[in-house]
């Protein structure tokens, strides 16, 4: 029983920072397919040295200064054809995600009451974009637009969902 | 929060990057901009982080049945084959949700790189999973305690393991702080983990809490050995433990029928005592039919709650102190004859000596120094100061002093100033860290030289053993070493020359309460080369330290101290009160 409820308990800590550690790597890498593979290899390391975590600690921490490693070797590892931010930059964003990313799954939730606020026409921009994974180009294609005008119009809703949060966020804060 | 209008520029570089296809002189820009403005640079980031979440929140929002994805792509259909759903049900997943959730709907996504990594990392964590299930006992937890933490009085050592009978749990392991176990250091009992009838815990120190199934629960403070010998109660055979038995367990004791909701009452009292056993020794080890009173058993004294907190500590000689935070206990002698024992209310305090048939009962200046920690500690940070934070160039840093230096021993302590970088190093980071040395430039100081720094930090009410202080440096040249009140601590391995890699150090233990000191040996000068010459010499550090506070509450204030001691033999009538 004892191995199942360790091993529960580890796999709660490390689902319940996903979204906080994937906003991490993509801030600081911020290519979501590169993002998406250092989160999967941050898993994987984390799931391997799940026994040299020692329970009451800071997980969140550890997980991070994980991710952040598996950033560099990431870096390291297609630095050269690669736009990078540099290292100060990279430190700098890092060590404030480390406090920011916190938020994450509060803002989750913000996030799902703002989508249900937008217009229907923003709303299915952003479906399309990110429920069906449809690319810019294929989403202009659709539309007759430019990928530009498409990307520009992503870029406005997402502003919308920003300010949605950033009021509902004061709300919160207020009550 | 931060504004969320910005500059047009702005705007338009994370359009390229996110939806379009940005170019090295915008990235460039876009860097330049993120690096200068602090507000741009937090607009970024909760811009991506707005993005990662609407990568995430798609499936939550629209999710696609299993049938509709393995009809439109058969590849994500592998990742739901029938033994492996069936797998995952009979153990936690090893891996976050996501993975199960982010089911694709575009073929843009099955044939991206994103979902063959995903599809490969599941594989690769069940793989690890299974080899993990094959390699560890089927009690981790429980074996390395059963083995060097904890013993089973009612099964010898030579029993084989497969006549051994399932354990008992009678609770849960609910809290750990700093422990630290006497007969394996290194040993941390998971959270969650069962505690089985008869396990034994050694603490050489900090704290576990035990919260039993019937809801009662106990926090042992190191040192202390304590064994869990019923499903309501424990056999304390030295140390201090403090133990609450909450509402809801009363309540459940009410089913029983032994108990009422109004347990503080003197009919509720009377009712429990009245359905208590007459042997003080009712909780026997393991015994299979406990009394619904939580007790605790002592080498002097039985001590009964009656509701609702109490303390007890044991000292090396079996001497019995008591004491009840809130409700009552009864205390009952080992030593005597008489079936009788003492009631304790609010506040009051008794020793029960080991040699004696006596209950002392102590008033509230004999008591104060027994501390008992009553909620388990929260972890908060240490207040510790990373380099020239906040500071401007050519300011001293009030937090970093240069102690010592090598070729002069007479030299006086002196505040450390933040000074300029050196080409070869990173810029200072006001917000973050930045170099320090004896003088703004960077200075220019004699190769072989040893410069030690120091920064001092305070911890109160907290636990040593829980507390843990974790940095990185960047130094020019090398940190020969590092020593926490005096005491070294582990250097990571680094180049003399590698000037803009930060390096990872952490520390576990030798914190005092009061006033800690952190120094840091910086040598000047190559490995091995002893030139004569004056080079750059600067630290650079950020420190960041959690502590566990004691949630430690002395007996308060308002506790009347008796001017007799009450000398009353064991069961004697006339103490009862």
């Amino acid at each position: 029983m004892s191995h199942t409820e360790s091993n529960s308990w580890f796999s709660d800590q490390l689902v319940g920072i996903q979204k906080g550690l994937y906003a991490y790597i993509l801030t600081l890498l911020p290519w979501p397919e590169e993002a998406s593979d250092v989160l999967q290899q941050t898993n994987l390391v984390l799931w391997r040295d799940s026994a040299k975590f020692q329970i009451g600690t800071d997980f969140r921490a550890w997980a991070y200064r994980v991710a952040y490693f598996q950033v560099l070797a990431q870096r390291r590892k297609v630095q050269r054809d690669r736009l990078r931010f540099d290292d100060a930059l990279m430190q700098e964003l890092a060590a404030n995600m480390d406090r920011e990313a916190v938020y994450a799954e509060e803002e989750a939730l913000i996030l799902q009451d703002c989508m249900k606020l937008l217009p229907a026409k923003d709303r299915e921009l952003i479906c399309r974009r990110y429920d069906a994974g449809v690319s810019v180009k294929t989403m202009a294609a659709d539309l007759n637009q430019s990928p530009n005008a498409v990307a520009v119009k992503l870029h406005r809703v997402r502003q919308k969902l920003l300010e949605c949060m950033e009021q509902r966020g004061s709300e919160r804060d207020s009550r | 929060m931060m504004s969320t209008s910005h500059s047009d520029e702005l705007n338009l570089l994370l359009v390229a990057l996110t939806d379009s296809e940005i170019d090295r002189r915008q990235f460039t820009r876009l860097q330049t901009l993120l690096s200068q403005d602090p507000d741009a640079q937090a607009y970024f980031r909760r811009y991506m982080r707005l993005c990662a979440l609407l990568e995430f929140e798609r499936a939550a929002a629209e999710p696609v049945s299993p049938d509709a994805a393995n009809e439109l792509h058969p590849i994500g259909a592998a990742i739901e084959l029938p033994r492996q759903v069936e797998m995952e049900s009979a153990i936690p997943s090893p891996l976050p949700s996501v993975f199960h959730s982010r089911a694709p709907s575009s073929p843009d996504f099955v044939g991206g790189p994103v979902f063959s990594y995903m599809v490969a990392t599941v594989f690769m964590c069940l793989l690890l999973f299974g080899f993990w299930l094959y390699k560890l006992p089927p009690d981790r937890g429980s074996s390395i305690a059963s083995n060097e933490n904890s013993r089973r009085s009612t099964t010898s050592g030579e029993e084989s393991i497969h006549d051994r009978p399932a354990p008992v749990v009678v609770g849960r392991i609910t809290g750990i702080a700093g422990a630290k176990w006497s007969d394996e250091p290194n040993y941390i009992a998971p959270l969650g983990v069962g505690v089985a009838l008869g396990r034994q815990y050694k603490l050489k120190s900090g704290l576990l809490e035990i919260t039993y199934d019937s809801g009662a629960k106990v926090i042992l403070e190191g040192p202390c050995s304590y064994e869990v010998d019923s499903a309501a109660g424990g056999y304390l055979a030295l140390g201090k433990l403090v133990a609450r038995v909450a509402s809801d367990n009363s309540r459940r004791l009410t089913a029983s029928g032994n108990n009422t909701v109004m347990a503080q009452t003197p009919e509720a009292v009377s009712l429990r005592l009245l359905s208590e056993s007459t042997n003080p020794q009712i909780h026997s080890p393991l015994a299979t039919n406990p009394s619904p009173l939580f007790t605790v058993r002592t080498p002097t004294a039985v001590v009964t709650d009656l509701g609702t907190e109490f303390g007890i500590v044991v000292g090396e000689d079996g001497n019995t102190i008591s004491h009840v935070f809130a409700g009552m206990v009864k205390v009952k002698s080992l030593a005597g004859a008489s079936l009788e024992g003492l009631i304790l209310h609010t506040n009051e305090s008794v020793s029960v000596g080991p040699n004696s048939e006596q209950i002392i009962d102590l008033g509230r200046e004999e008591f104060r120094d027994a501390t008992f920690t009553r909620r388990m500690p929260r972890r908060a940070a240490i207040k510790v100061f990373s380099t020239g934070v906040g500071l401007n160039e050519g300011d001293y840093d009030p937090h970093w002093q240069i102690v010592a230096r090598s070729d002069e021993p007479d030299f006086k302590p002196r505040l450390a100033m933040v000074t300029a970088s050196h080409m070869y190093w990173p810029y200072n980071l006001p917000t973050q860290s930045q170099w320090i040395s004896i003088a703004d430039g960077p200075p220019e100081l004699p190769d072989g030289v040893t410069f030690t720094f120091r920064t001092t930090f305070q911890l109160s009410n907290v636990l040593p053993a829980g507390c843990s202080l974790r940095g990185r440096f960047l130094v020019d040249n090398h940190v020969g070493a590092i020593r926490l009140n005096g005491k070294e601590c582990s250097v990571p391995k680094h180049d003399f020359e590698a000037f803009a890699e930060y390096n990872d150090f952490e520390i576990a233990d030798g914190f005092v309460e009061g006033t800690n000191v952190l120094e840091i040996d910086v040598y000047n000068g190559r490995q091995e080369i002893v030139s004569g010459e004056t080079t750059g010499m600067a630290l650079r550090v950020e420190l960041q330290g959690t502590a566990l506070h004691k949630g430690s509450d002395s007996p308060p204030a308002s506790h009347p101290k008796r001017t007799e001691k009450i000398d009353t033999t064991y069961g004697n009538g006339g103490a009862m009160e």
